[in-house]
């Protein structure tokens, strides 16, 4: 499978994964092909790029948002303030230094970091890191590994698969949602952070919490 | 860009950074910020080589220089896992993360300042706790890349940089895959 490089500025970027077999450029752009990979560099004005489904996507923006649609493959994105919303990926990498990240689907490992704004995955199938320094993280539904960590925002996960679950923070709130009926192995480590366990002890899967002051709560769903 | 005066350094640099420090100086107190500062001190350190130096502290930050393009990869990366032992014996509560790029730098007296200096403070800027940054540039610059994997995360537009850096993510070869566990 080819893969396509985009880099723009303050414009606003779709990429459209969908049934065709080449890629295809709407709105200013200078495109190049470069082995198997093809490059496309914008500027300000907003561009849509129509990829065959499954294409591994790099893509870096300044203040332009970012939005992928469709199935596609590994993407790796990068922003400075632009928000990030992908719908569906084999493998997700992405990073905003004050966006907004957000994930339907991954179907493979995930690795996502902001700063300062909110990072939420709806569904993640594979191995997950998320980092955050105030914004807050949360997993709708984990299906693998899970590792968050923040600084002050709140960390939410909920477990829909076997762990394990890894969540650290200095001063934000965890908050671990296991399916019912689920007996956790939990290690809680704190300095003067709680832990509320709502959820009879076992060896079920693991859940290990780490804050300095935050609190944590791992309940039923 | 203009031309950089004939006393500029070529070299690698390096900036570190403590997340949250802030935050747990904050709820801690300044003696327990005062001994993660000493164990960071005692990791970096440890981490240098020859003819590298600690150029200056920023708070809980660091900036650091390498003569070496290679040995600055394998220290940085050496720094990362220094963190990770401290965590995983409850000797550092934080976090590191680093950022690395191949320039060539300004002295300023003891210090260094210029262009070079500036990307690598962004390139630091968006690396997530734990991971190691490094510009396309470094990797130029490094003529072997053993014992370490570089996963390639495109070209990053950066505040106040004209042009997009190549980045990518400096990974130990054999490096569990999965999320590590918090626990100890």
């Amino acid at each position: 499978m080819d893969r396509v490089r985009v880099t723009v500025g303050s414009g606003r970027v779709d990429v459209v994964a969908e049934p065709r077999s080449d890629v295809d450029v709407e709105g200013p752009a200078r495109v190049s092909v470069e082995g198997d990979e093809t490059r496309i560099e914008g500027g300000s004005d907003a561009c849509t790029v129509r990829v065959p489904d499954g294409t591994d996507v790099v893509l870096g923006s300044g203040s332009g948002d970012v939005r992928f649609k469709g199935s596609l493959g590994a993407v790796r994105v990068t922003t400075d303030s632009a928000d990030i919303k992908i719908e569906d990926a084999a493998s997700v990498d992405a990073r905003s230094r004050s966006g907004k990240l957000e994930v339907e689907r991954s179907r493979g490992t995930v690795r996502m970091r902001s700063h300062s704004a909110t990072v939420r995955i709806r569904r993640a199938e594979g191995d997950t890191r998320i980092a955050s320094v105030s914004g807050r993280v949360r997993v709708d539904a984990a299906a693998a590994r899970v590792a968050a960590k923040t600084v002050s925002g709140d960390i939410r996960v909920v477990v829909d698969g076997p762990g394990p679950v890894a969540a650290e923070t200095v001063s934000g709130k965890i908050e671990v949602n296991l399916p019912t009926g689920a007996r956790p192995d939990v290690h809680h480590r704190s300095m003067s952070g709680k832990l509320r366990l709502g959820l009879e002890p076992g060896h079920d899967l693991d859940v290990t919490t780490r804050t300095i002051s935050g609190d944590v709560s791992v309940e039923p769903a | 860009m203009s031309p950089q005066p004939s006393s500029a350094v070529e070299g690698a640099i390096a900036f570190t950074d403590l997340v949250g420090f802030t935050e747990f100086t904050a709820t801690r107190g300044d003696a327990d910020a005062l001994a993660v500062l000493g164990a960071q001190d005692v990791i970096v350190r440890a981490a240098l080589p020859e003819g590298a130096r600690v150029v200056k502290e920023l708070g809980d930050g660091l900036l650091l220089f390498f003569p070496s393009a290679d040995a600055a990869v394998g220290a940085c990366v050496s720094i990362l896992d220094g963190f990770e032992r401290a965590e995983a014996a409850e000797e550092m509560p934080l976090w590191v993360r680093v950022g690395l790029h191949w320039g060539r730098p300004s002295p300023r007296g003891d210090d260094l300042v210029g262009h070079d200096v500036n990307v690598t403070a962004r390139i630091v800027d968006i690396a997530a706790p734990g991971e190691l940054l490094c510009s396309g540039t470094m990797l130029d610059a490094a003529d072997a890349h053993d014992g370490v994997e570089l996963v390639e995360l495109g070209p990053v537009m950066m505040k106040g940089i004209p042009d997009p850096i190549d980045l990518y993510r400096v990974e130990r070869v054999g490096a569990d895959a999965s999320p590590p566990a918090a626990r100890t």
